[in-house]
């Protein structure tokens, strides 16, 4: 057990996993200079040159050549630099990694990950801020994980890389090195699709996933340190497929939820999960089902003050739960 | 200058009012007649105009709550009419300006929030508050997520959140701010499940809303009288008092009933309504396991007043003549389809029956009057009340001026009124000023019956089942189309000697009717 960064943890794990596998293999722009965040760091020197393999800035090349190279047994890793860079090779993913396993009647599978850094906070100004999970989690075919822990960063990159289809793996890059936790050395896997309580209370649910999991949880510890309102703090953690079991069970617990996401408000993840419970739990339901999300504006603004606007914060998320807890 | 807006009467013998809704809230600038807000009375609801033009400060009486005539109902600044809209009034100042123990002011919480988006909700945009205060099933409001052009793309935020952590605290003072009636789903399972009477527990939600943790709250205290849950028989009764402030009508009762322990929890959780009850309506002992109570609706409650009221007062005394109908029946079966034709309304034989009896009434007026301890006040107008039965129960309307009216008029009255009853959208114009009822019976399928006078009038006749009888005229037996028709009437303003006549008067216009009576 050491204490690691998301980043490290996500390194240690290609490295564990490239170690033991050799099928497993690296793709993306810079990955052999260990990549603008340093994910791959190491690895190229560690690998060489057949598995880490440096791409042209050409997203839909990187996922073709990935999937190309997962119909021929290998394993592929994929890093897209920005997940904002991900537009380009959506039509690979989509029309092809997504649908090969059905198109081939099962004979087929694509077996691909995705890693994609996303998120604002990290003053990257439009083109370096966007978070892209619910376009993804919108098709079936994908699985879609956004961890938000060392701990699960590991867990989950391991299942992904493990699974036999393909995994968009995105990772908050705001939370890189701002988040450390407690990691095994020992391999683990975590189930992709399933959420964990990460804190628990009577009083309301707050569902999120990210960056904005962890203002959650410092927000329902404001709360309960000034005013005794207790929430239960559902990490999602896999976006696609989601976790009904766990949503609707923590739901249905209090009857009054809370969904926060960084991402865009409309049509945001927030919106799934908002309905699965007022179809599934509306007789449980206590108040109106509530979600936090990012200002419907086309991006996060590169202005600080105005980026600190678009993201959410503890401050943000404690007046919600205020609000919610009050109703 | 603030004036203030009182429960107007309205109508004779309404006592009191219930404020379905309010059209206004405060701040809002309102004009002189202006609609203030939605009045349900005991029969009718009507929409009562502002006394004043001014800037509406305050609603002391929240929506759903019932108060007496001439109670304060509002409140309004007269002082700022002359510039409308440019002021706000204290009491809807910015949340961020409200010290911390500033008056609650019947303000609603969305007022607030929609008066200072930026000071309360700018860092929760989209949250779109306005929903919040008004309640998840409530109406036209945005509801919580939708950002809309106002509130959906707030300004900057500002730092910390100490501006909108008075938000809640806000909401907490602004009492009544919702309707009280309105229950989450939660909160109806779980009362459902425990056999909970909501309208005996106090809310501490938003506006004193239930919120599930308050029926919890009750449901692990113990306080469910025992038997309504199998499993609930080793709770005990606690301290269901501590859920709800002294002072409603409610606990008062309740703490009344603890002197008796055994039927007080129950009491307290089966009542549904019981709020509105008097006391003495209450049952002393619980509904038991094999029954229901079924919640008063301020029109049952009405009725019953009314009734008990009656027979209380006026020493009812009643007979009944028999009228053969037949040429009338014959005349109706071979005029009314045209008369539908024509007119596009059905011809029944009520408006018969009221054209005979008010020739009768002017005949013999001294039926046409009420009591008074002063004296006998007869009247000249002839206002007949039909009674019309409702889903929400019996209502009678009035035909004002009955005498002036041709059979087809009384029949378009008729109609009109009948269907506007049972609409629900008689105005109190169309409840008042009856002098004289006539109540048809017939439809229920009765031969005889006694009916209850409606006060102040001094007797109410009905017109019963029309059925085919053998009778004897002129020692022969015929079979005739014949009706009964009875009369309640008090007996401290008429007697018999003057009833007979009356009756027969009655029984003559009706039997004359026939081929050849005018219908227009």
């Amino acid at each position: 057990m050491s204490v690691k960064s998301n980043l490290e943890s996500i390194r240690d794990t290609l490295d564990e996993l490239m170690a033991a596998d050799d099928r497993i293999m690296i793709i993306g722009e810079d990955v052999e200079q260990g990549g603008v965040f340093r994910a791959t760091d190491g690895l190229f020197k560690k690998y060489g040159v057949d598995r880490v393999i440096d791409s042209p800035l050409a997203e839909s090349s990187i996922v073709g050549v990935s999937i190309g190279a997962s119909l021929n047994g290998l394993r592929p890793i994929a890093e897209i630099q920005f997940a904002d860079f991900i537009l380009p090779a959506v039509n690979q993913i989509i029309s092809e990694a997504a649908k090969l396993r059905y198109r081939s009647g099962g004979d087929w599978s694509c077996p691909i990950v995705i890693r994609a850094p996303y998120g604002g906070g990290i003053h990257g100004g439009l083109y370096h801020s966007q978070s892209m999970e619910q376009m993804f989690a919108h098709i079936p075919g994908l699985k879609v994980v956004a961890p938000a822990t060392p701990y699960d960063m590991k867990g989950l990159l391991r299942a992904a890389a493990l699974d036999p289809d393909p995994v968009i793996y995105f990772e908050h890059k705001r939370t890189y090195r701002l988040i450390r936790g407690e990691v095994p050395d020992t391999p683990y896997e975590i189930r992709i699709g399933e959420a964990i309580v990460r804190r628990e209370g009577d009083d309301l649910t707050v569902f999120s996933y990210g960056l904005a999991m962890h203002m959650c949880l410092e927000a329902a510890e404001k709360v309960a340190s000034e005013t005794g309102i207790e929430c239960t703090v559902v990490d999602l953690r896999t976006l696609l497929p989601l976790d009904r079991e766990t949503i609707l069970e923590t739901a249905k617990a209090t009857g009054k939820i809370l969904i926060v996401h960084e991402d865009n408000l409309t049509c945001g993840i927030g919106a799934e999960v908002a309905a699965l419970i007022g179809e599934h739990a509306f007789e449980y339901l206590d108040g109106p089902i509530m979600r936090l999300g990012g200002p419907d504006v086309p991006a996060v603004p590169f202005n600080h003050v105005l980026e600190e606007f678009y993201m959410p914060s503890p401050a943000k998320i404690t007046t919600a739960i205020r609000t919610l807890a009050a109703y | 200058m603030a004036s203030a807006v009182r429960m107007p009467q309205l109508g004779e013998s309404v006592t009191e009012g219930t404020v379905v809704r309010w059209l206004k809230q405060p701040g809002e600038h309102v004009a002189e007649d202006e609609s203030l807000a939605e009045i349900e009375t005991e029969k009718v609801n009507v929409e009562i105009p502002s006394p004043f033009e001014g800037t509406l400060t305050e609603l002391l009486v929240p929506e759903g709550e019932t108060v007496a005539v001439g109670v304060v109902i509002a409140t309004i600044d007269t002082g700022l009419a002359t510039q409308p809209g440019s002021v706000q009034p204290p009491a809807i100042a910015p949340a961020s300006q409200l010290p911390e123990n500033a008056p609650p002011a019947a303000t609603s919480v969305s007022e607030v929030l929609r008066k200072s988006p930026v000071a309360t909700f700018s860092a929760t945009g989209p949250l779109a508050p306005a929903g919040v205060a008004h309640g998840m099933f409530s109406t036209g409001e945005s509801g919580l997520e939708r950002p809309s052009p106002e509130n959906g793309q707030p300004a900057l935020a500002p730092r910390g959140d100490e501006t909108a952590e008075q938000v809640p605290h806000t909401a907490a003072k602004a009492q009544n701010a919702i309707g009280v009636a309105r229950y989450s789903p939660a909160v109806l399972r779980l009362a459902s499940e425990h056999g909970i009477d909501l309208a005996a527990i106090q809310g501490t939600g938003l506006g004193g809303r239930i919120s599930r943790k308050d029926v919890q709250a009750l449901v692990n205290s113990g306080a469910i009288v025992r038997g309504i849950l199998p499993d609930e028989g080793s709770r005990t009764q606690s301290d269901a008092t501590a859920l709800a402030p002294a002072g409603s009508e409610v606990v008062q009762e309740m703490q009344r009933s603890f002197a008796a322990p055994e039927s007080a929890a129950s009491d307290l959780f089966r009542h549904a309504d019981g709020a509105g009850l008097p006391a003495e309506a209450r049952p002393a002992q619980a509904v038991g396991d094999d029954e229901v109570l079924e919640p008063l609706t301020a029109t049952r409650r009405a009725i019953a007043a009314h009734m008990s009221r009656s027979v209380q007062k006026s020493p009812h005394a009643w007979m009944m003549v028999e009228v053969d109908l037949s040429p009338l029946v014959a005349y109706r079966q071979q005029i009314k389809n045209g008369f539908r034709e024509s007119e596009g309304i059905d011809l029944s034989y009520l408006p018969f029956m009221i054209k005979a009896t008010v020739a009768a009434l002017k005949l013999y007026p001294r039926l046409n009057s009420s009591w008074s301890d002063a004296g006998i006040v007869l009247k000249r107008r002839i206002n007949i009340g039909i009674a019309v039965d409702t889903p929400a129960g019996l209502v009678v309307p009035v035909i004002k001026d009955a005498d002036r009216l041709s059979i087809s008029g009384l029949a378009r009255a008729v109609s009109d009124l009948a269907t506007r009853a049972r609409a629900r959208k008689l105005r109190i114009d169309d409840i008042e000023g009856g002098t004289f009822t006539v109540d048809n019976v017939g439809p229920i399928g009765s031969i005889i019956s006694q009916p209850i006078i409606n006060q102040p009038q001094c007797a109410i006749v009905t017109m019963e089942s029309i059925v085919k009888r053998p009778v004897v005229i002129a020692d022969a037996i015929a079979i005739r189309s014949m009706m009964n028709c009875c009369i309640s009437f008090d007996h401290r303003i008429v007697d018999g000697g003057d009833i007979g006549p009356f009756m027969n008067a009655l029984k003559q216009n009706l039997e004359k009717m026939g081929d050849g009576t005018p219908v227009f």
